[in-house]
This record gives structure tokens, C-alpha cells and sequence, in this order.
């Protein structure tokens, strides 16, 4: 190439660079701030680096998981963000560095792509590099920092490394490891994948280039063979940098190898959509695999056509499709097979994709500059007039650039996080008070609760940092977090259970909810709501929770602290001025053995030209299409789908849209109907698991279908058949308004007594802790029986206690089992009792216990009784009536009435059922809840199975069993065969509601 | 080079801080609280003074003269009574004065403690009471009686009538409350509106066995059945009564229970 088109190339691709770069920031920098809160893992990466702000040497970190050793994580990006927060808001700090990053980003991809292009084209690939749907994705959908800080300064290591290689200068291995140091310091998993993927392919290239031209064989086994023999002569460079490879990844970031060694992770894998089979969940292909890379499946002839064509590219070629095909998750068994079963279960596998991307960048920016400037335009040119190639590169520039917005708004189209939510007021309750000194827990808050821990000192059970996880109820199920526990089917549910009934052994305090659908799991484990905040967030409260106890955490040797602290930045801080010195007294023009010649076949030129117009414009052509031009009413089960889909979502007027239009059932009625018939546990606290439909008669405009839809609460799984009746109009079917069966309560205005208690709490206004005498006393609580039941090989407690005091209490109650050499194991009560209890009441209660092997391993069974003084929840119910319809030696079939004679709707109507023997003893304890509210004044009927466990299970009554109360030993009674709950036939039972109006927070 | 080193040691112990010196004028060692002042002789005007009560640190403000300095308690503080140490601080040297703080302007007040505060009238009905004063800065006070001792102490046989008692007027914090106890008798009636259509039950009046009217909010369950059903109904006493209103449809065997206290069962289909 002659010296003045270097010059010319340079200039071009300089100014090029200097173009992408004003790119980032006018596009990137300016939206970032936006696109932060709704992003996967922004805010984690923010609490990280609110942890170095605060304790900068000390990597226990106590707010989340009860604990855990943030060594457990690169900390380079953490540190700078940090940093930059000492004059920044944490956010703005975030997004400074992003933008920081974004520009290395963009540097390096001009620097790599010099490898293999002129200059012109490796400014076109920065250019591109600013738009690439995948890059685009990974910082403002995933909010990946560390990935792109990582494939940033690798990117900028790799011509150096070429350099090393080729010229052998120290000044080259020098820069090169300088940059890797950063890469290592920030991502290792970019670190190692990265020696695959990006530094064994330049290293091919590089022995290439110092091949003799007549080794460089056509025949591909011969290249290899050459390529090796290559490697055995100049091994010494490659070795050396190799080594210090090596040591420099094991030293800079020792620590984390030392936790990783020490604590290594053993967890159930958790789910990821990226390893999904993406033809059969289609959702998680978009997302990871198709919009990510559209560019490169457009320009994939061009891409293959160069990649393979030149021998120097042969290990980017076998990185570009080892990625390709990485990335596809679990749509083929390959990754899986390549991988490994346990590395596939914890990657996640988008990554790949996006390093493929990354890899092909240089490749489709020759194709595209040799469409607007070279071969491939000379021949369109040819082929039809220059008209029509600028139509051409209009069209597609102007498909493509919709694409990119719509990338950039994707989490605004499909919402990934809950609604951003103003986390001063929980600040303020957080700091009022000491309750700090409880931790809390979030739900329905998505990523924002690391942003609400990032903020305060206040420490909470969940994390946001999978890896980390210790304890025992989040290792063993795969669940994400505990607050979107209701995304992660039974298993989330079971862990969130664990959470919320074993609250007192995490100091479990507080939740703070955005999500009613929690309401009913929260209300029946025993949690009063006490104030929604003025951002919408209700808090619940548990009482009788000890504060957080100092426990021993986990500490490394202040030598790898301070080495944890100092060495990443140190690394950046050196990179960076190195960067200085190379570019002032080493940097001279370098012209790589560049492909020069951007001739393409003709049928690579026609699929690349009119591909990206093809797939950008199908794609958002899609996206139109689903949003507003599917038909929805096509067929009678695809109507009944839809419909039942905008029902879950609540979207009512858009489910009304489903019904036959018709003048006597309007919106409005519809809506009214609705209000007074589907409230309760169904309605109004499920989301749809799964339906089925089954056509069961149809003609040509009528149809019947029935629905069996399955519905997820948080306290189990609902199953329930319709059956609709369709009619066709005009070629679309329409659901026939159901049959409305109205009831009317007698009276127009009710009133009914309530008697509310208001606990003063401290009379004295100060913040040390209440003085003695102006404390409350516990109320006092009488044990009337406590029977140990084995069932098979099941146990469990039942019970029931009365509140003899004149307040009402909070009555909490856990069962210690002590076996030898001082080991015991904690149960505590679940859904089976009423919690709160107004004087002189009383509930039975139920302790399941997982696990008992033998009896006679158990020294002591104790049972402590903790009571509180109760404001709130002690307001059960209607009146319930109940006959026996049924009886048999295992069952009472029972049909059950609720009358509800109070001033608000019963919400999830509920009953507590104890069975009983003729001595009055309970045998066991179960918990109804009916899936329909009853408004006031109004009575429902339903029907209730209790199997008989009297006659099949067994009473221990040889295991003594001690009580105490309020810390106090308790002598029981014997057994009231009297009482009132004791005549019904085998059974008693009582209300147990919950009320969703807060006008009594009940 | 000897004289050079002869030179630099002189130069050296030139450059020596002066340690100045400090002496203190006060023909007593107790500090009076507020306003209480110290004087000190000394050379140099670059004090710092900080008194350690029992309890915390205390700047002290400073007034120079000319042969020295005053340190003077801050205005409107008060103390804890007891050894104290002044800390006259210059430079990197410190000097330590033991001091007797005393307060000077008291205000008494008196507490009570009680011992239980909740009383019910079915339990044990005597009380522990103590007594004992502080001045206005928590320093405990020797009481009036005759032992000179900082504790009185009582045991004492309360009220059995339920209520709230204030042993020390405007004083909410020493109250102590008599509960009510459990109620031995449900008495019984029923009414019925002009149609018939309607009873009106009433549990009432519910005292315990000291006439106290039951605690208000006490949960009293109405039992009755109608049609083959067992009705359940949770009322709360309301000033010593639960009622409920219920259609006379074939209502039979109605009664009602508190805490495993029975009513009498009433037939209501003969009253129809």
C-alpha cells in the first residue's frame, strides 16, 4: 500500500474515532441516567460501590444475606464508581464511568480492528460499535459494567500483544499486561474467557504475519501444521507473556481466588433465560440471543465470507462461531456439551453472544464501508444506479436506527423492573426509631432494592448477589432473590415461607411491599401491617423479633485487604499513565498487514445489502404487528387465552373487548359487575400460571370452550374450569357476558362496634431506649394443651392458647427440639393459628416439624410462648355456621356458611379448622381460605374436607414437653373437656380473614 | 566542622517549643456548676481546657489576663456530682487538676416506681413500691424520712376497683393499673323487635367477681344454631355487654361464652 494512503487511511479513521467518541456521549451519555433504574444489574453494581465509599478496607459486608465477603467479586469497577461518589451522587457516579468505559470501549475497537482493516474501516467499527444493538443491550438493559469494562481494556491489550509478538519490544508486553491487569481487576470472567476467545486468536494472527508468505498454505491442515511449527520457534515471547499472564491473574485479584478456594459456591443453579431453548421460549431468544445480535445475523454471509477468508483470521473465525453457538443457550445440547453441565448451569450465556458481536464488529464495518465507499459500491453502482444504493443505505441506516431506539427504550416496552419507587420515606422509617437495628426485607421492589440498601446502613436478608449466598434456605432452591419470590413458582414461594415464618432466627423485622400479591402469605404467617408510606409502600411488622446480635463474621488477613484495596485502582491509575508515557515516547505509526482488497462475491454483496434492510424492518414490522395488528379473536380458544391474559394483567377494558359488543353490556356495567363479584384470594392476589382450553361444542358462529386455568398465590396454587360461551361476528369471536347472579344485602347502611386498642408506645420523647417505667407488660397468655402428633413418619405440634389479659396480644410461638452434644433445631408456627388475639380469646396452633429421626435422640422438647402487645389483626371474621354433611372413619365432609355482618368486605374469607377427640385434645390443625371475598352484608357457602387424623395417626405422650412463657416456666393444665369448641362433632372451628381495606389495618 | 555541629545543636535546642508553665490559683478544688471558674497562673495564652465529668467531656470556656487564664463552665450545664478532671491542654502537653464538681442551682424531683404496674384482680393484689428524688441533672438525692437513705421502699395492698391510678399528681408515668378479672357469670337475655322478625341478644351486665365491669374489647362468643347449622359469632363487650342482633329463623340452643365461661342455654324455639 502505497505511504500517502496510510496517511490518507489514518487521517480518515482518526477523525472517524474522534466521531464515535462525540457519539457516545451524545447518545450513550445523555440517556444513561435514564435507562439506569430499569436496568438488571445497575444497582447491584451501585451497592458494591457504596461499600467501598464506606468501609474501603473491609470487605464484610453485613447488609445483605446476614453477610457475605465482597472479595467475592472483582472490585475494580466497584472502587472507581466509589470513588467518583466521594464528589458524585452513586448515580451519577455510575454513569461518569459508564461513559468513561464506553470511551475505552470505543478506542479499543479502533485499535483491534487496525489489526485487521485500514484505519478507515476501524474508525467505521467504532462508529458502529456506538450503535451495536448488543453493546447497547449490555449497558442500558443489563447494566453490565464490569463485562464492558472488561471486554474495554481487553480490546486495547490485544495490538499490543500483536506488537510483542511481532516486534518483540518490552514496552509492547508491558502495555499489553498493563491492560489485561485492568481486565483482570474487573471481570474474570472476561479475564479467562477471554484467553479463548480474544487472546489465542491474536496470537494466530500474529504468527501468521511473522510466517513467511510461501508457509501461509491454502490447504487449512497444512496452515495449522505451520502455525505450530511457527509457535515452537517463537515460543519465548508467547511463553513470557503467558506466564505473567498467569501470575498476574492469581496476584492481583488473590483474594477472591482465596475465597474462592476457601468458600467455594454450592448452590442450586438458579434459572436464567439465557439458557433457555430459544425456540421454545421465544421471549428469552429475543432478549439474549436475536436482538443482540440482528447486526450480525444481517451481515453473517459478509462476516463468514471475510472471517475465513484470509488464513490470519482463522482463530477469530473459530472464536466468532465458538461464541455464536455459546450463545444460543439451550436451543442446541452443544453449549451444554462444551460447557460442561455445572459451568452451563452458572454462566449466563448471553455473554457469548455479545462477545461474538464484539469479534464481528471490524468484520461487518469492512462490509459496510466497502457498501458506502468501495468494491460493494462500485458494483451497486453498476448493477442499478447510485440512486438506488442511496435509497438502499438510506432505508437501511433509517430500519436500523428505529431498531436501535427501540433497543434502547426495550425496558420501557417490556418492563423489566417494578416502577422506579422514592426510597426516601423508607429511608426515613429506616432511620427512626432503631430500626436499624432489625433487618427488613423488600418485596415487588425488583433490582431497586440494592438501591435502597445502597443507600441506608440497614441490612436485610435478601441480596441481590447470587454468588454470595450462604444460608441454607436460599442456597437449596433455585430462587433469584427473595423479594421477586413469586416469579420463581414453588420454590420461590417455599423460600420466602422460610423467610417470613423463621423471621426471629434472621432478626427479620420489617417488610417493606410493593406487591400485594404478597398480602395473603404475609397476613396468615403472622404479620400486622403498620403505616403505608407516603410512596405507596405498606410496611409489615412482626413483633417478638430480637434485634440483630453481633456475630463473628468472616475476616481475611489485613495484608489481602489492603492488596483487595489498593492493587485494582493501582492498576487503573497505572494503566492510565503508562497510556501517557507510551503515547509521548514509544508510540510510532504502525501499519499492520492489513486486508486491503474488500472485494465480496456477488452473492454475498446481494444478501449483506439487503439482509440488515430485511431483518431490522421484520423485526420492528413484528413488534407492530403483535402490538397492534394479531389477531387475538381468531379462533375461540385463542379468544378465551387473550382474555384470560388481560385479565392477569388487570387490563379490564381491554378485557371487556372480548365480550359481544352489545348496548345493554357496556364497559361500565361490566366494571360494576366485576367490582361487587371478584374481589378475594383469586381476583385479586394470583397470577396465571397456565391454561388449557377445550372446545366442547361448536358450529359455525357459536362455540362453547372451557378454561382450565391455574393460578399462582402466594399461598399455593389455584385451579379453576370455566366454561364460556363464543359467538362469531364478522369473523372474530366474542365472549358471551356471563349470567349475572346478584346478591343484595337487607340493610343500605350498616354499622357495626369495633373496639381498637392504641399502644402509646414511649411517653417519654427520647431516643434512648424506653425506661423502665414506662414500659408495657407482656400480655399474659394460658397454654391449654400441646400434643405431639406422629403422622407416618411426619410430626408435628398442635395446640391452643388464650389470651387471659385484658389487652389484646401477639402471641408468637416456636418449638426447640435439643438432641445431644447441644444441638437443637428451631420450628416455628406457620399459617395454622390466629396470631393476634383480643382479650379472653384464644387459637389453636400448629408447629410442622420437617424432620425427627428418632424420639429417643431427643433430650429435651421445649416450647416458648413470646407475647406482645397487639394493636392490630385481632378483628377475625364474620360468623361462621357450619353442619356436617358427610362422616365417615377417615373424613367430615362439611358444608360451611360466613355471614359477613362487618362495616368492610372479608377479603379472602378463612377458616381455621382444629379436630378434635371426645377429651377435647387436638389432633390436628389446618387453614381454609375461601377464594372469593364476601362483601358486607352478604353470606357465602362453601364446602370443606377434613380428613380424620385421629384414627390414623398417633399421640406421643411418653416425650415430656416444657413451656415457657414470656421466659417463664408454665405448668399446662389438663384439658377443659368443656369448652365450648370441644362440642362440635370431632371439630371446631373459627373465622380467620384477612381484611384488605385499611381503614382498620387490620 | 565542630563548630558547625556546635552551631546546629544550638540551633536545635533554639527551636525547642517553650513548655511555658501552669499553675493553678483557686483556694478551693470544687467547681461550682453553672459558672463555676478556675483561675490559672501561667505564661502563655494558647489553652485549651477540657473538664472529664463522670459522665462526659465538657469544653470550658477561657478568659486570659494577664498573669494567665480563667476556665469558666460553660453557661446553663449542669452535672453529675463527683470527681471530676480538668485538662489543660497547650501544644502537645497536658495537664491533669482534680476537681470536685458540684451543682450549685437544684431543682427536685421525685419518682416512684411500681412494681407490677398492672394489677389484675384475680392475681395477687400487693404491690412494691419505691421512692426516690434527683435534682435536675439526675444526681440522686437523700430522701426526707428518718434513715437518710436514697431509697424508700413500701409494699402496699392495692384497690380491687379496675381503673387507672396516679400515685403522684401530673405525673402520667407513675400510673398503675387495675385490671379487671374474669367474669364468673354470663347473664342472658333476649328480645325481640315489634314483627318478631329480629332478636336482639344481650350478654350483660359482665363484671368479675369484684364488680369491675369487664375490660372493654373481651371477646365473647354467641353460639345458636339454625337449620342443622352451628353458628359462630364473635362479639366484643362494649362497657360490660355484647350483643347481637340475628334473624329468629329457627334459631334454637343460643348461649354465650367468655374464656370458657358458659351463659345458661336458651331454648328460642319455645319463645317463638
Amino acid at each position: 500500500m502505497a505511504l500517502n494512503q496510510h496517511i490518507w487511511h489514518d487521517y480518515l479513521g482518526k477523525k472517524l474515532l474522534l466521531a464515535a467518541m462525540s457519539l457516545v456521549l451524545i447518545t450513550h451519555g445523555i440517556i444513561i441516567y435514564y435507562t439506569l433504574p430499569d436496568t438488571y444489574d445497575a444497582y447491584v453494581h451501585i451497592f458494591f460501590a457504596d461499600h467501598y465509599a464506606r468501609f474501603w478496607f473491609e470487605p464484610w459486608e453485613y447488609r445483605w444475606y446476614t453477610g457475605f465477603l465482597t472479595i467475592s467479586y472483582p472490585p475494580l469497577v466497584h472502587q472507581c464508581i466509589a470513588l467518583i461518589s466521594k464528589i458524585f451522587p452513586l448515580k451519577i457516579a455510575f454513569c461518569i464511568y459508564s461513559i468513561f468505559v464506553m470511551e475505552v470501549f470505543i478506542v479499543g475497537m479502533y485499535r483491534v480492528s487496525k489489526i485487521f482493516f485500514s484505519k478507515t474501516v476501524a474508525g467505521v467499527a467504532a462508529i458502529l460499535t456506538v450503535l451495536l444493538s448488543s453493546v447497547i443491550e449490555t449497558l442500558h438493559i443489563f447494566g453490565q459494567m464490569p463485562t464492558l469494562t472488561g471486554i474495554a481494556f481487553l480490546l486495547n491489550a490485544l495490538p499490543f500483544l500483536y506488537l510483542y509478538i511481532i516486534k518483540r519490544k518490552v514496552i509492547y508486553l508491558v502495555m499489553c499486561l498493563a491492560f489485561l491487569s485492568v481486565v483482570i481487576c474487573s471481570h474474570h470472567v472476561t479475564a479467562i474467557f477471554g484467553m479463548i476467545f480474544f487472546i489465542a486468536p491474536t496470537i494466530i494472527t500474529a504468527l501468521t504475519d511473522i510466517m513467511p508468505p510461501e508457509k501461509r498454505s491454502r490447504s487449512i491442515f497444512l496452515f495449522v501444521k505451520n502455525i505450530i511449527r511457527q509457535f515452537i520457534t517463537s515460543y519465548k515471547p508467547i511463553l513470557i507473556f503467558g506466564i505473567l499472564m498467569i501470575v498476574l491473574a492469581i496476584a492481583l485479584i488473590f483474594p477472591y481466588w482465596y475465597w474462592s478456594k476457601t468458600d467455594p459456591i454450592s448452590q442450586v443453579s438458579i434459572p436464567h433465560g439465557s439458557r433457555d431453548n430459544f425456540f421454545r421460549n421465544t421471549s428469552s431468544g429475543l432478549v439474549f440471543y436475536i436482538i443482540p445480535l440482528i447486526l450480525v445475523f444481517a451481515f453473517l454471509p459478509a462476516i463468514t465470507y471475510t472471517i475465513i477468508k484470509k488464513k490470519r483470521y482463522l482463530g477469530w473465525a473459530a472464536s466468532f462461531f465458538m461464541c455464536l453457538l455459546l450463545g444460543s443457550g439451550g436451543t442446541t445440547p452443544l453449549p451444554k456439551l462444551m460447557l460442561g453441565s455445572n459451568a452451563f448451569s452458572i454462566l449466563t450465556l448471553d455473554r457469548f453472544g455479545f462477545w461474538a458481536s464484539i469479534i464481528a464488529a471490524p468484520f461487518m464495518a469492512h462490509f459496510i464501508y466497502s457498501f458506502l465507499t468501495g468494491n460493494v459500491f462500485t458494483f451497486c453502482k453498476k448493477r442499478w444506479t447510485s440512486s438506488i444504493h442511496f435509497i438502499l443505505a438510506s432505508l437501511t441506516g433509517f430500519a436500523y436506527l428505529i431498531f436501535i431506539v427501540f433497543v434502547f427504550h426495550l425496558a420501557q416496552f417490556r418492563p423489566l423492573q417494578p416502577k422506579e419507587i422514592n426510597i426516601q420515606p423508607i429511608l426515613n422509617f429506616l432511620n427512626r426509631d432503631d430500626h436499624v437495628r432489625w433487618r427488613y426485607l423488600t418485596v415487588g421492589f425488583g433490582d431497586q432494592m440494592a438501591w435502597l440498601s445502597a443507600n441506608s446502613l440497614a441490612a436485610t436478608v435478601d441480596g441481590n448477589y447470587h454468588s454470595a449466598r450462604r444460608l441454607p434456605e436460599l442456597t437449596t432452591r433455585p430462587v433469584e432473590r427473595l423479594e421477586n419470590a413469586k416469579f420463581s413458582g414453588k420454590e420461590g414461594l417455599a423460600s420466602l415461607t422460610d423467610f417470613l415464618t423463621n423471621s426471629e432466627k434472621y432478626n427479620l423485622k420489617y417488610i417493606f411491599s410493593n406487591d400485594r400479591y404478597y398480602d395473603p402469605i404475609l397476613y396468615y404467617s403472622g404479620w400486622n401491617r403498620t403505616i403505608r408510606l407516603e410512596n405507596g409502600i405498606m410496611i409489615w411488622e412482626k413483633q417478638n423479633i430480637a434485634t440483630i446480635k453481633p456475630i463473628a463474621y468472616k475476616s481475611i488477613s489485613p495484608w489481602l485487604r489492603y492488596a483487595w484495596g489498593l492493587i485494582p485502582v493501582a492498576s487503573l491509575i497505572f494503566v492510565l499513565l503508562l497510556s501517557v508515557i507510551y503515547i509521548k515516547r514509544y508510540k510510532e505509526p504502525i501499519y499492520y498487514h492489513v486486508l486491503i482488497d474488500d472485494f465480496y462475491p456477488r452473492n454475498i454483496i446481494y444478501a449483506s445489502s439487503f439482509l440488515p434492510l430485511i431483518l431490522s424492518t421484520a423485526f420492528i414490522g413484528y413488534q407492530v404487528y403483535e402490538l397492534l395488528l394479531v389477531k387475538q379473536q381468531h379462533t375461540p380458544e385463542q379468544t378465551v387465552q387473550n382474555f384470560y391474559n388481560r385479565l392477569d394483567f388487570q387490563e379490564f377494558d381491554k378485557a371487556y373487548r372480548f365480550f359481544l359488543p352489545s348496548s345493554y353490556y357496556t364497559l361500565d356495567q361490566y366494571l360494576l359487575e366485576k367490582s361487587v363479584t371478584d374481589g378475594g384470594l383469586l381476583p385479586s392476589y394470583s397470577k396465571l400460571d397456565s391454561i388449557v382450553t377445550k372446545r366442547l361444542k361448536t358450529d359455525r358462529d357459536t362455540a362453547q370452550v372451557q378454561a382450565f386455568t391455574l393460578w399462582r398465590t402466594s399461598v399455593g396454587y389455584i385451579s379453576q374450569v370455566d366454561t364460556l360461551q363464543l359467538i362469531n361476528r364478522n369473523g372474530k369471536w366474542y365472549i358471551m357476558p356471563p349470567t349475572f347472579h346478584i346478591q343484595i344485602p337487607e340493610t343500605q347502611i350498616r354499622d357495626y362496634t369495633y373496639t381498637l386498642f392504641k399502644k402509646q408506645g414511649k411517653r417519654v420523647i427520647s431516643s434512648f431506649p424506653t425506661v423502665k417505667d414506662d414500659r408495657t407488660h407482656k400480655p399474659l397468655i394460658n397454654i391449654d394443651q400441646i400434643n405431639l402428633i406422629k403422622n407416618n413418619n411426619a410430626y408435628y405440634i398442635v395446640g391452643e392458647v388464650t389470651n387471659t389479659d385484658n389487652i389484646p396480644a401477639y402471641v408468637s410461638i416456636r418449638a426447640v427440639i435439643e438432641y445431644g452434644s447441644h444441638r437443637q433445631q428451631i420450628y416455628y408456627t406457620k399459617q395454622c393459628m390466629l396470631y393476634n388475639l383480643l382479650p379472653r380469646a384464644g387459637s389453636v396452633f400448629k408447629i410442622p416439624i420437617d424432620s425427627i429421626s428418632s424420639l429417643k435422640d431427643i433430650n429435651a422438647l421445649k416450647i416458648y410462648v413470646e407475647t406482645d402487645v397487639s394493636e392490630k389483626g385481632y378483628i377475625h371474621g364474620g360468623t361462621v355456621g357450619y353442619k356436617i354433611k358427610h362422616v365417615d372413619d377417615n373424613t367430615i365432609l362439611i358444608d360451611f356458611t360466613m355471614y359477613n355482618e362487618l362495616t368492610t368486605e372479608l377479603t379472602i374469607p378463612g377458616i381455621l379448622i382444629a379436630e378434635r377427640d371426645t377429651a377435647g385434645r387436638i389432633w390436628q390443625v389446618d387453614l381454609y381460605l375461601h377464594h372469593r371475598a364476601i362483601r358486607s352484608g352478604l353470606e357465602t357457602q362453601f364446602q370443606y374436607s377434613l380428613h380424620k387424623m385421629a384414627n390414623k395417626s398417633s399421640m406421643i405422650t411418653n416425650m415430656p414437653i416444657s413451656v415457657i412463657v414470656n421466659g417463664k416456666h408454665t405448668k399446662l393444665q389438663p384439658v377443659n373437656k368443656e369448652s365450648a369448641d370441644h362440642k362440635a362433632d370431632g371439630f371446631s372451628a373459627v373465622p380467620h380473614c384477612f381484611i384488605a381495606p385499611e381503614i382498620y389495618l387490620q | 566542622m565542630k563548630l558547625i555541629i556546635f552551631i546546629i545543636l544550638i540551633f536545635i535546642s533554639e527551636c525547642k517549643p517553650d513548655q511555658g508553665y501552669i499553675r493553678m490559683q483557686c483556694k478551693t478544688d470544687t467547681l461550682w456548676f453553672p459558672d463555676g471558674r478556675i483561675r490559672f497562673e501561667s505564661n502563655k495564652k494558647d489553652w485549651k481546657a477540657i473538664l472529664f465529668s463522670p459522665v462526659q467531656p465538657l469544653p470550658m470556656n477561657l478568659q486570659y489576663h494577664a498573669s494567665g487564664f480563667t476556665a469558666i463552665v460553660p453557661k446553663n450545664t449542669g452535672t453529675i456530682e463527683g470527681l471530676g478532671k480538668l485538662v489543660c491542654i497547650s501544644g502537645s502537653k497536658k495537664y491533669f487538676f482534680n476537681i470536685v464538681l458540684k451543682n450549685r442551682v437544684v431543682t427536685i424531683s421525685g419518682y416512684l416506681y411500681t412494681a407490677p404496674k398492672y394489677i389484675q384482680v384475680d392475681s395477687s393484689i400487693s404491690q412494691q413500691r419505691i421512692w426516690y428524688k434527683t435534682d435536675q441533672y439526675s444526681n440522686l438525692m437523700l430522701s426526707d424520712s428518718q434513715d437518710a437513705c436514697f431509697f424508700d421502699e413500701e409494699i402496699i395492698n392495692t384497690s380491687r376497683k379496675a381503673g387507672i391510678y396516679t400515685p403522684i399528681k401530673q405525673n402520667p408515668i407513675t400510673a398503675y393499673y387495675i385490671l379487671s378479672g374474669a367474669t364468673k357469670l354470663i347473664p342472658i337475655q333476649v328480645l325481640t323487635d315489634a314483627n318478631k322478625k329480629l332478636l336482639h341478644v344481650i350478654a350483660g351486665p359482665l363484671k368479675d367477681k369484684y364488680g369491675n365491669v369487664l375490660q372493654n374489647g373481651t371477646l365473647a362468643h354467641f353460639f345458636y344454631t339454625s337449620n342443622d347449622y352451628l353458628y359462630r359469632t364473635e362479639k366484643s363487650v362494649n362497657n360490660g355487654y355484647a350483643e347481637m342482633f340475628v334473624r329468629q329463623d329457627s334459631i334454637k340452643n343460643l348461649y354465650v361464652t367468655i374464656n370458657n365461661v358458659y351463659s345458661k342455654k336458651i331454648k328460642l324455639a319455645t319463645v317463638r
